[in-house]
Formats: C-alpha cells, sequence, structure tokens
C-alpha cells in the first residue's frame, strides 16, 4: 500500500510539472494583462514600463524558471490584479465555499441517486424504473443555466422562499446545491441501476435469497454494497468537477467559489493566479482519485495494492 | 427541502434563514455586474471603481446633475491663468477626513495629484495627467496651483470633476499608515466610510458620521449601503423583483420585463456608443497601420458606414433609446454633424470605385461589456447589412481584454471590432484617447488628427474650441473614422424604494445622494 501511495505522489508531481507548463504557455498565448494595467491615453514607452515591472519583457524560460523556483519555495505569486493579494490566499478564501457547495450537491446526489437506482433496478421494466430513467435522463440533459434560473424564478421571484443568490446562510445553499446535483443524481442513478442488474444475477445473491435471507436485507445490504464500487469511482471525479468545474453556477447564483476565481483570473489574464489556481485544481484532481483508489479496498476486500 | 437544509447544518454552518429580501430599512443594496479591481485608493485602479470610491472621496469641483455645470467641491473658488497653462484653487476650510485624519488641506490635494501622476499609478487618465501637469505647489495652507506643461481651458471639466477620478486622500493618514492599510481601509472625507469587504462577494460602506449631516449631500438617506456582485443579469433582476436588491443596471433586452414588473428605469442619458472600429488605421505608431486592408480607402470606409441602417439598430436593438450617431463617441458638439443615411446603393457604388466591385472578407469581432451587452447583435445586424453589399463578414466572438491586449500592441490591424465610445465630459480627453498619434488605445490616427487635437489643446476661447471640436467631429466623420451606429443610454432599474438618484450621465456616481421611501429625511 505504502509503495502504491508513494508511486502514485510520484505521478502526481510529474502531472503538477507538465501542467505548469502548459498552462504557463497557454496563458502567454492568450494574451497578456499589460494592457489592462494601462490607462487610456498610454504610449508604447508606457507600455514598455509595466512590462518590465511585471517581469514580462524577460524570455519566457526565464519566467517559468522563476516560476518554478518560488513554486518549490511554496510561492505561487501575487496577483497582478487588485491589491496584488498572494494567490494562495485568493484560493484559500474562495476554496471553503466551493467544497461547502460541492460537499452539499454530492450529499444530496448520493442521497437521491441511490435509492432511485436501487428502486429502477429492483423494479426493472416497471413504471418505476421507467420513472426513475426519465429523471436521469432528464437530469443529464436540462442545461445548467437554464435549471438555475428557472429554480430561482419558482422559489425565490414567484414563492419568496428562498433568497436569489448569495452565500451566508443555508438558505443560500438550497438553490445552488439542487442545481448543481441534478446532473450528479442523474448519473448516478444510471450507474447504481446498471450495477444493481448486473449484481442482482450474481450466484452469491441467488445462494442469500436460496438462505432465506429477505429481500430488501439482500438488496441494500449484500448487493448495494458492492454495486457501489462504481459509484465510487466517479463520485471522485464528480466532487473534483463540481468545486472546479461550477462556474456556471457560481456565476448565476453569484456564488464566491473557485470557479469564478479562475474564470475572472483568465478574463483578466492575471497569470500568477491562473497558474496557482490550475496547480491547486491539479492537486486536486489527482488527490480525489488517489483517495477513491484507496477507498476501493475498504469497499472491496478482494483489492489490495501493492501486491503481486 | 427541509433535508437540504439539516445537511446544511450538519457542515457547520449558520442556522437557516428563509426570509428572503427581509433587510434593514435604511439599507441601499446594489447589485453590481463585477465590483471591478476592488482596490480603495484613487491610483491603483480604474474609473470602473467610481461607484464606491466616490462615496468615500470627494472632489474638489462638481458637475451638476442637472445642468452639468461646475459646482464647488472641496475647493470652493477656482481661477485659470489668462493663459490657459494654471489652475489655482482655494480650498474649502474644515472639511474633516475620517476617523480624526486632520482636515483636507493643499498639501493634500497636491499628494493627491502627485500620487495620480506617479509611476505606480493605473488610473485612467493617468498617462494623460503625467503628460499635461508640470507641477503642483501650495503657496499657502489652502492654496493650491497646478501648472501644465501646455494650456487647456478644459483642464477642470476634463480631469478634476467627479466625472474623472482627481478624488482628494488623506496625506498624514497614507504618509503614516503606509500604502497596503490605507488601500485596506481607505480614509476620505465623503459621506461614507468602508465597513467591510469580502472579496468577491460585497462591499459595504457605512455612513461616516450618524451624528451630524455631511458638508456637501447633507444627511444620506441610508445608513449602509451594500454592493453585492451579481455577474447574471436575471439573477439581478429577480433580485430586484424580489427585494434583495435596489438598485441595478440592467440590458436594453431586459426593460420591458423591468417595466412590467413596475420597477423604475433610470437612463443615463447619450452616456456611450456602440461602434465598429477599423483595425490597422494608426499611421503614427511603428506596426499600428495596415495599408493592406480594404478599409484603409477612405471610400470603402464610407461605404462601411452607408450599408448600414442605424435607424433600424436604434429601433429594435435599442428599442429607440437614444439617436443615429454620427461620431464615434457621444458629443454635444457633434450633434448636428450629419450622419451618414442608409444608402446601400451608394455603398455598393462606393465599393466599385475603391476597386472592391465583388466585396471582401472581414473579420468582425466582437466582445460583452458594461455597458455594452449589446454589442454582440450589433454585430450580427452590422454583419447582415455588409453581406447585403456584397462584404462577407465572419463573425468572430472574443474577451474585451485579449481584444484590448492585441490592439494596444499593434496585432489587431487587419479586422475590425465592435466597441463602446463613453462620454467625456470634455469631449478632448475622450478625442485624445481614440485618435492622439501617440496613443497606443488610438483607433484612428495620422498627421492630421495630431494637427487637430493640438489645435483644439491650445485654443483658448471656450467659443472658438467648442467649434474646432465640432469641427474635427465632422473630419472624423468624413474620413469614417469608424462606423458610427448610435448614441445609446445605460439603463439601470430600481425597485420602489428608491424615488431619487441625482446622477451624471459620464459615470456611476452619486449613489450616496439616492433618496430611499423608508429612509432617512434629508
Amino acid at each position: 500500500m505504502l509503495s502504491f501511495i508513494s508511486k502514485r505522489f510520484g505521478e502526481m508531481a510529474v502531472a503538477l510539472l507538465l501542467m505548469s507548463v502548459v498552462v504557463f504557455l497557454l496563458g502567454r498565448m492568450t494574451g497578456d494583462p499589460v494592457a489592462l494595467l494601462l490607462s487610456d491615453y498610454s504610449t508604447p514607452q508606457d507600455r514598455a514600463r509595466v512590462e518590465q515591472e511585471l517581469g514580462l519583457d524577460r524570455p519566457l524560460v526565464e519566467q517559468y524558471g522563476a516560476f518554478i523556483v518560488n513554486v518549490l519555495k511554496g510561492e505561487l505569486g501575487n496577483s497582478i490584479m487588485g491589491d496584488q493579494s498572494p494567490a494562495a490566499d485568493l484560493i484559500l478564501e474562495r476554496f471553503p465555499a466551493s467544497l461547502q457547495l460541492a460537499g452539499v450537491a454530492l450529499l444530496i446526489s448520493f442521497l437521491i441517486g441511490v435509492p432511485l437506482g436501487v428502486v429502477a433496478a429492483t423494479h426493472r421494466g416497471k413504471t418505476l424504473d421507467v420513472a426513475a430513467r426519465l429523471v436521469a435522463l432528464i437530469g443529464q440533459s436540462v442545461p445548467i443555466f437554464w435549471l438555475g434560473i428557472m429554480l430561482m424564478y419558482f422559489f425565490s421571484v414567484r414563492l419568496h422562499l428562498l433568497p436569489t443568490s448569495g452565500y451566508g446562510t443555508a438558505a443560500h445553499f438550497v438553490l445552488p446545491a439542487a442545481t448543481m446535483s441534478l446532473f450528479t443524481i442523474a448519473a448516478v442513478t444510471r450507474l447504481v441501476r446498471a450495477s444493481m442488474v448486473d449484481i442482482l444475477n450474481a450466484e452469491y445473491i441467488k445462494l442469500a435469497r436460496i438462505k432465506g435471507l429477505s429481500e430488501s436485507v439482500v438488496i441494500w445490504k449484500h448487493a448495494l454494497r458492492n454495486s457501489l464500487i462504481p459509484v465510487l469511482t466517479f463520485m471522485g471525479s464528480f466532487f473534483a468537477n463540481m468545486i472546479t468545474g461550477a462556474v456556471v453556477i457560481e456565476t448565476v447564483f453569484a456564488w464566491p467559489g473557485i470557479g469564478r476565481l479562475a474564470y475572472e483570473a483568465i478574463l483578466n489574464r492575471d497569470f500568477p493566479v491562473i497558474q496557482a489556481v490550475v496547480l491547486f485544481m491539479t492537486a486536486l484532481f489527482i488527490g480525489a482519485n488517489l483517495v477513491v483508489d484507496l477507498l476501493y479496498a475498504w469497499v472491496d476486500p478482494r483489492i489490495r495494492y501493492g501486491r503481486r | 427541502m427541509a433535508a437540504l437544509l439539516l445537511l446544511t447544518g450538519l457542515i457547520g454552518l449558520p442556522s437557516p434563514s428563509l426570509s428572503a429580501g427581509a433587510r434593514d430599512g435604511r439599507e441601499l443594496v446594489v447589485a453590481m455586474a463585477s465590483l471591478q479591481n476592488e482596490t480603495f485608493l484613487p491610483w491603483n485602479g480604474g474609473g470602473n471603481r467610481k461607484f464606491y470610491l466616490d462615496t468615500i472621496y470627494e472632489y474638489l469641483v462638481y458637475l451638476d446633475p442637472v445642468t452639468d455645470a461646475l459646482v464647488p467641491g472641496l475647493a470652493e473658488r477656482w481661477e485659470m491663468s489668462a493663459d490657459g497653462r494654471s489652475y489655482t484653487f482655494w480650498i474649502r476650510p474644515g472639511i474633516p477626513f475620517h476617523d480624526g485624519w486632520g482636515e483636507v488641506t493643499a498639501a493634500d490635494v497636491k499628494y493627491a495629484v502627485e500620487r495620480m501622476i506617479g509611476p505606480r499609478s493605473i488610473a485612467g487618465p493617468s498617462s494623460a495627467l503625467r503628460k499635461m501637469i508640470r507641477d503642483v505647489t501650495t503657496p499657502s495652507p489652502n492654496v493650491v496651483v497646478i501648472t501644465l506643461n501646455t494650456p487647456d481651458i478644459e483642464f477642470i471639466r476634463g480631469y478634476i470633476v467627479n466625472a474623472n477620478q482627481l478624488s482628494i486622500v488623506s496625506k498624514t493618514y497614507i504618509e503614516t499608515v503606509g500604502d497596503q492599510k490605507a488601500n485596506a481601509h481607505p480614509i476620505g472625507s465623503g459621506p461614507f466610510t468602508l465597513a467591510e469587504r469580502k472579496r468577491g462577494l460585497n462591499i459595504t460602506l457605512r455612513v461616516a458620521d450618524a451624528a451630524r449631516p455631511h458638508w456637501r449631500i447633507g444627511r444620506p438617506s441610508m445608513d449602509t449601503i451594500v454592493f453585492k456582485s451579481v455577474p447574471e443579469e436575471a439573477t439581478r433582476i429577480a433580485m430586484l423583483y424580489t427585494g434583495e436588491a435596489d438598485l441595478a443596471p440592467v440590458n436594453y433586452d431586459s426593460l420591458s420585463a423591468v417595466r412590467r414588473a413596475g420597477l423604475s428605469i433610470h437612463l443615463f442619458k447619450d452616456s456611450w456608443s456602440p461602434v465598429v472600429r477599423l483595425g490597422g488605421l494608426v499611421e503614427t505608431l511603428p506596426g499600428f497601420y495596415n495599408p493592406k486592408v480594404p478599409w484603409a480607402k477612405k471610400k470603402v470606409r464610407q461605404a462601411l458606414n452607408y450599408a448600414i441602417d442605424k435607424e433600424a439598430i436604434l429601433k429594435h436593438i435599442f428599442h429607440g433609446l437614444g439617436r443615429v450617431a454620427s461620431s464615434d463617441f457621444p458629443a454635444d458638439e457633434w450633434r448636428n454633424v450629419e450622419v451618414y443615411p442608409y444608402d446601400p446603393t451608394k455603398a455598393r457604388k462606393l465599393l466599385q470605385e475603391a476597386g472592391y466591385p465583388d466585396g471582401f472578407d472581414i473579420t468582425l469581432k466582437t466582445f460583452i461589456t458594461v455597458p455594452g451587452a449589446e454589442l454582440p447583435i450589433v454585430a450580427e445586424a452590422v454583419a447582415l447589412y455588409w453581406q447585403a453589399v456584397g462584404i462577407r463578414v465572419n463573425i468572430v466572438p472574443v474577451d474585451w481584454n485579449s481584444l484590448r491586449a492585441a490592439s494596444t500592441t499593434g496585432n489587431a490591424t487587419d479586422y475590425v471590432w465592435t466597441h463602446r465610445g463613453l462620454s467625456f465630459p470634455s469631449p478632448l480627453t475622450g478625442l485624445q484617447a481614440g485618435f492622439s498619434p501617440a496613443s497606443v488605445f488610438a483607433s484612428y490616427a495620422n498627421e492630421q488628427t495630431g494637427q487637430w487635437l493640438e489645435r483644439i489643446g491650445t485654443e483658448l476661447d471656450p467659443a472658438r474650441r467648442r467649434l474646432l471640436i465640432h469641427d474635427m467631429g465632422q473630419f472624423l466623420r468624413d474620413e469614417a473614422a469608424a462606423v458610427f451606429i448610435v448614441i445609446a443610454h445605460d439603463p439601470w432599474a430600481s425597485g420602489p424604494r428608491i424615488t431619487r438618484w441625482p446622477f451624471i450621465r459620464y459615470q456611476v456616481t452619486n449613489i450616496d445622494q439616492i433618496t430611499l421611501s423608508d429612509g432617512r429625511a434629508p
């Protein structure tokens, strides 16, 4: 197990290094922040001065070298916009909001998606199955932007039950978390259903039934645990995706998360923040997948890492 | 929903509060598309922060919201020298800075100007002021003299008034605590102070002295102003419906819905103009000129103007609110400059005369900005009209920041783009930005525009200067320096609590002078 984890950390380091090269070069290919720091009457001389101040007049290799050296020292650099806060501070400031929203949305997805998948599998071909699959289809087809606006319209504008947007109280979580979870509910439902359908035909399930165990014990205890393995695989990615890819939801509901930070940094060509956010997101993805791999072993005792 | 609230409680969030829109009676909430870069010193950001900065800091001179005339601010009076090179301001005595940091003096004004033109200033007018100002002196504690390198009889309208960024800070405070702390806790002499800032979320301002009326605006109607960052237009409007916000910028597309809901509309009249700028027409900067593009020929540029039915664009995209433009940006001096009429036949003839009987291919880049959410749809309309006279248009959506970077480095010389021209209290300011031979932001510049700017800048007679501005506008129109579309308004919507907002048309300001129906009596 230890060698497995060490190997994964090694892979993580390589992935982060490669990602740092990609984000460094791609960011600079799409423009630079100098124009955003110039006033409307600036001359070429003014531009050259700002470029020099930001170190953007140096060769790319030199800029990248300085960036990597700083990263190894634990410094992700300062934003070149606003009050020039450290990029790490900006990430840490926004990350809790994203983590909370993704956590709530994932929990909702699990609590609704798993029972829905089980019900669909155990009522295969019947009305309940069709209904669950329809929910799943709708959930995976509805544009998130539209859904968010519709939920806001009904629950905030028409019914005055919930705040339209913002962050701060539990009520503020309801609409964005509901919007965010719909796609994942659909995915979890489909995954659990497919997995359960296979497992319910397995020999050990037939044996459990022959032994006289009640149907609910067979389904919820014996079948469900194994059918959750593929769900777990996806949950890691879902969770990381929810944190890093929630730009639309964060925009619609004015949620101060990391997705919006990334989006704003890209618009402003705020290189240090872009680089820091991308590296952070990469680490998050890899970390989430590592956690999932480790959870495999816990859920399925047949899986053991590091043994031949 | 109950389950969801339980879950959020489990992960350590505050207890649920479901009362949407319930707020303190003396709180004004403004939902903004962006809080911009959330810096709080006049020189460490652009003028798009003025909606919050102008409640904290004050100006030497203000513009009257009704008459547009100059009215005294921190300067109780001022005087221009006969040669138009020197301005003397007498500072109003007894105006306190917040938190007991003394009173506003000439030394504070000198410090504010010097920081504005300092090497680290990134304020909008910093480059222009750097070139214009020779020195700032303080012959006495309440007198400050600004001397210019060249005459400018509209220096006050152009750069000193509250439509610009030269607001006054406390020298003692900033020198004592340093820029970083002064930015985190700004000290001005305005009616409000910064109470709280949640980065990317909101900025809360609280009335500076609840016990006394403010010397300039009296008692504000509200105790607190909260600016919320709400990037999505639909969300801002929903907030107005529910009462979670009192005021928000809106797009033309939303005006019908806003009216149906019984919300009020405030129009910043003649405040901006959608325009199509043509790349590669700056002859004076190396790398910024491209004689190979078809629109390097005047006849082609004129054809591009004649080909478009601007009345139709005004009617259908801008709801008839505005007028057809004959200029790159709004200015009263150009009201009687003749617009290009819609004449596709003439457009085709001009293209033929210019050597393009079969038209040509053109790339039209477009983006969204505030104001300017309508620019992509304007681009679609322009493309249809151009296609009707044989010009094949490829529309490319971009973001403004990419385009801005390209256009200021000479990398936008082979395409055209939609943009917005903004309104300036002194049109020379806008002309210098857009047509100065030395400006990297110029969209059309040559020896002639340089001469025009020189003549206008040095003209000491106000009437003759206005005439020169008119004539330069006519010149730019005849040269078809851009494709002029319409002069538009910037629409805002407000809920029922707002009964009065005496804004000036050039910038989003005077929010502290809004009257609330349930607010404090003046």
